[in-house]
């Protein structure tokens, strides 16, 4: 897939500059190399916190493409630019969080056949026919918060039991969704998308006629009894 | 007033309808007016149509009208006199003689033989009921509908005319009083007969671009097939007057059924208007398998009565429902009778022969293709036992004639089938909104009523005109593609409406376990489902390679708005199948 020649969203500039900081790290940090560890064990302590609290990240995380002015992009304005920004700050941090003491990637570019959203990330925690309550709760109780601090406090406990069960997610999607979240309606929006991703995550084959039908009733509308 | 009215006066009253105005029409320009007969017939090529008190009375006073052009043109015998008649701009000259020859039974007021009514009809105790007994209220106690609420106490003669014709197409069932000499009176009153002749009936016509255009697309003749007419067929006026007393006897064709005396009437007047009413039941009439008689209203075969009788066919008039436009139920307009047969088994539904008829003349080239009516669907809904008007259907569906045609029956299935894809699309809409009510754990019929009424509601104008131009299209399957489209991003975004309304409990939402395995119902399992079932109702076996993406509902809506569209486009690293749905960017909100 290639960038159409419409200029990219802000939203999707934001997830591709994540995905463009996070994979480096991640490559270096598999290889232990010291630079990309140290580089991690910064941003891991960032996870969840304010990013004006944490001065020594803003020289570790470069936001200059977000600055860039050329043709093709224009300028972000100043609450998209600190939107994005806290984006930003808040996708890496979760991810160092992440993928801290794992040995596999832990940020995973979706794929339709291999989902990385963090709904389908959440449904593979759960047994196949059913839904685990507490990891449920955390979700929801993720997609009503009411600030993106907020969320990535809540979403940090996810991500505790993601590492564990060695569950991968897009950081890049989740970033752009990071940016989406500030916005007035925003939250609705991204819950949408997770939901979706949750209960897609289930078929990714053909969709089983059941699942489309079962919880719901039969049209009884009979216009012509007699 | 105890005296029963033209029995002492010494200058005999009249109000002769031949002459005087009392049918209330919409001229060309728009203006309204109240023609006598006479005028009617004289400038029918300049009105649009009749108007009634309500929609009933104009559809029981166009039968009034039809009954006097078949009889005073005494046809048309066939398809050629029809033609002929079509292209005469003089064509109902005859109507003049015809009402002088029997302009003594359409006055109001004769003593002997009243137009309509029964002279000298009176109860045992000599009661006269107040005419709110004749004058429709609709909906029953709701007084917006009706011009004459809270009582009526006097009427004018034009006025009480209209009523009269009214009475005895759509009056109310429910106990009335006996008249002396009526064998059916036990205890002073006569029990329920069922309503008036066309209560019964799902009315059905067709409209043209005027009045004229309007009577002669409904002149059917005498040699159609689906219709048996005697010979002697005649209305009301050229039978003997009715008696107190209601006569069990065989229709004889469209001039009787159009003109059936229901009921039995006597006004009460002086010299400025009526001011009470007499009112019994007249001549009985069963709808059951009468389709080869009333041509104006679909039929539908009835199980329990076959069962209950023990033969087969039973068809009985397929009423309207009140709460379905009639856009919704152009199949049983457009349907075929021979195609809706299968094999040796009879047509489930049969549509109106009037539109048997107009099939005939586009069919046989008397119409051209493109040439528009309105299907005009007229009915009453009546409540309690029949005794109450609950809701009067006043519809159209302006359809070009090549729907009815006979052999190029493309146009008309795709018709269909596009009311089906409204159909379809609109419950899936609506078990999406009862999903979102479970999911917050709500009660969920309401919801999902709201959101079918909301849905049909928000196709019904895009269905009318793209239906109203179906026969322009060189390609009917091609149009049908066009619409499933356009119900797609209709009703895709009342779903995104829908959807953001639902709120943080629909997103919590629940847990609910089946058979196979528990789920989390939530906003996200219902989008799911709804996106599953639309793309399935939306992509038929017929269209194939058309819009397979069964999964992206929604990736070929339009941007929302031009400037919009820039905003589109996907990174390369965020594509995906969560991220695929073209959603407004949150940015384009600032």
């Amino acid at each position: 897939m290639t960038i159409a020649s419409a200029p990219p969203t802000v939203r999707s500039r934001v997830a591709h500059l994540a995905a463009a900081r996070i994979t480096p790290w991640q490559e270096g940090y598999l290889r232990d190399r010291p630079k990309d560890v140290a580089a991690l064990a910064r941003l891991r302590r960032g996870a969840g916190r304010d990013a004006a609290e944490l001065p020594d990240l803003w020289s570790l995380v470069d936001t200059s493409p977000l600055h860039t002015n050329t043709d093709a992009l224009r300028p972000l304005s100043e609450p998209e630019l600190v939107r994005a920004e806290d984006a930003l700050h808040a996708a890496l941090t979760l991810w160092a969080f992440h993928q801290q003491s794992r040995g596999a990637r832990m940020h995973r570019p979706h794929q339709r056949e291999r989902p990385a959203g963090l709904g389908a990330g959440v449904r593979r925690l759960m047994p196949p026919d059913g839904i685990d309550e507490p990891v449920r709760k955390r979700l929801v109780r993720a997609g009503a918060a009411p600030d993106l601090l907020t969320l990535v406090q809540r979403l940090r406990d996810i991500v505790v039991l993601l590492r564990r069960a060695d569950v991968p997610l897009d950081y890049g999607l989740l970033a752009g969704q990071f940016y989406a979240w500030q916005w007035p309606d925003g939250p609705g929006l991204v819950r949408r998308e997770w939901g979706r991703s949750f209960h897609t995550w289930q078929h990714p084959g053909p969709v089983g006629e059941h699942a489309a039908t079962s919880l719901t009733e039969t049209d009884t509308d009979d216009k012509d009894a007699s | 007033m105890t005296e029963p009215p033209g029995t002492s006066s010494r200058t005999i009253p009249s109000f002769d309808l031949t002459s005087r105005p009392w049918i209330g029409v919409l001229r060309q320009d728009g203006s309204e007016d109240e023609l006598s007969l006479r005028q009617v017939f004289a400038h029918v090529g300049g009105l649009r149509r009749i108007v009634g008190d309500l929609a009933t009375q104009e559809f029981a006073l166009l039968r009034l009208l039809l009954a006097v052009a078949h009889d005073a043109l005494q046809g048309p015998r066939d398809i050629e006199d029809w033609a002929d008649l079509w292209s005469d701009p003089e064509c109902f000259a005859p109507v003049e003689t015809y009402l002088d020859t029997h302009r003594r039974r359409f006055d109001l007021l004769d003593p002997d033989e009243p137009f309509f009514q029964t002279a000298g009809l009176r109860t045992a105790k000599g009661e006269v009921s107040p005419l709110n007994r004749i004058v429709a209220d609709v909906p029953n106690g709701e007084p917006f509908f009706t011009a004459r609420m809270p009582t009526v106490t006097r009427l004018t003669f034009a006025e009480a005319a209209r009523w009269v014709v009214h009475a005895h197409a759509f009056d109310t069932s429910g106990i009335k009083s006996g008249a002396l000499g009526d064998a059916r009176v036990k205890g002073g009153k006569v029990y329920p007969l069922g309503t008036g002749w066309a209560g019964g009936l799902g009315g059905v016509f067709a409209e043209g671009e005027t009045l004229r255009e309007t009577l002669l697309l409904n002149l059917m003749a005498a040699d159609t097939e689906e219709m048996e007419i005697a010979e002697d067929d005649r209305p009301a006026w050229r039978r003997e007057p009715c008696g107190p007393g209601g006569s069990e006897r065989s229709v004889t064709g469209p001039r009787d059924l159009y003109t059936w005396q229901s009921r039995r009437l006597r006004l009460h007047h002086d010299a400025n208007g009526v001011h009470g009413v007499v009112l019994g039941y007249g001549d009985p009439l069963a709808s059951r398998n009468m389709h080869r008689r009333e041509p104006m209203t679909a039929w539908r075969r009835s199980t329990a009565q076959e069962k209950k009788l023990r033969r087969t066919p039973v068809y009985l008039p397929r009423e309207h429902d009140p709460a379905q436009s009639a856009w919704r139920g152009i199949a049983s307009l457009v349907a075929d009778r021979a195609e809706a047969a299968q094999g040796a088994e009879a047509a489930k539904y049969l549509r109106p022969a009037i539109l048997e008829w107009v099939s005939r003349l586009v069919t046989e080239g008397h119409l051209p293709r493109h040439f528009l009516i309105r299907a005009r669907v007229i009915g009453a809904a009546y409540g309690t036992q029949q005794s109450v008007i609950d809701d009067i259907v006043d519809d159209h569906v302006p359809m070009p004639v090549v729907l009815l045609h006979r052999q190029d029956r493309t146009y008309a299935q795709q018709a269909v089938g596009a009311a089906e894809d409204a159909d379809l699309a609109v419950r899936a809409l609506g078990d999406l909104a009862a999903d979102l009510a479970r999911a917050a754990g709500r009660d969920h019929e309401g919801p999902r009523r709201t959101a079918r009424a909301v849905g049909f509601d928000a196709l019904e104008e895009p269905y009318r005109t793209w239906l109203s131009v179906l026969a322009e299209a060189d390609d009917p399957f091609e149009r049908r593609t066009a619409w499933k489209r356009s119900v797609r991003r209709l009703i895709g975004r009342l779903s995104d409406g829908l959807i953001e309304g639902a709120g943080d409990a629909a997103w919590q939402g629940r847990t609910v376990t089946d058979k196979q395995s528990t789920r989390w119902l939530n906003t996200g399992l219902a989008d799911t489902w709804f996106r599953r079932r639309l793309a399935r109702l939306l992509t038929g076996l017929n269209d194939i390679g058309e819009d397979r993406d069964d999964e992206r509902f929604g990736g070929d809506r339009p941007a929302p708005a031009p400037s919009n569209g820039p905003e589109t486009a996907r990174s390369a690293t965020t594509v995906s199948d969560i991220d695929d749905r073209v959603t407004p960017d949150p940015e384009i909100l600032v």
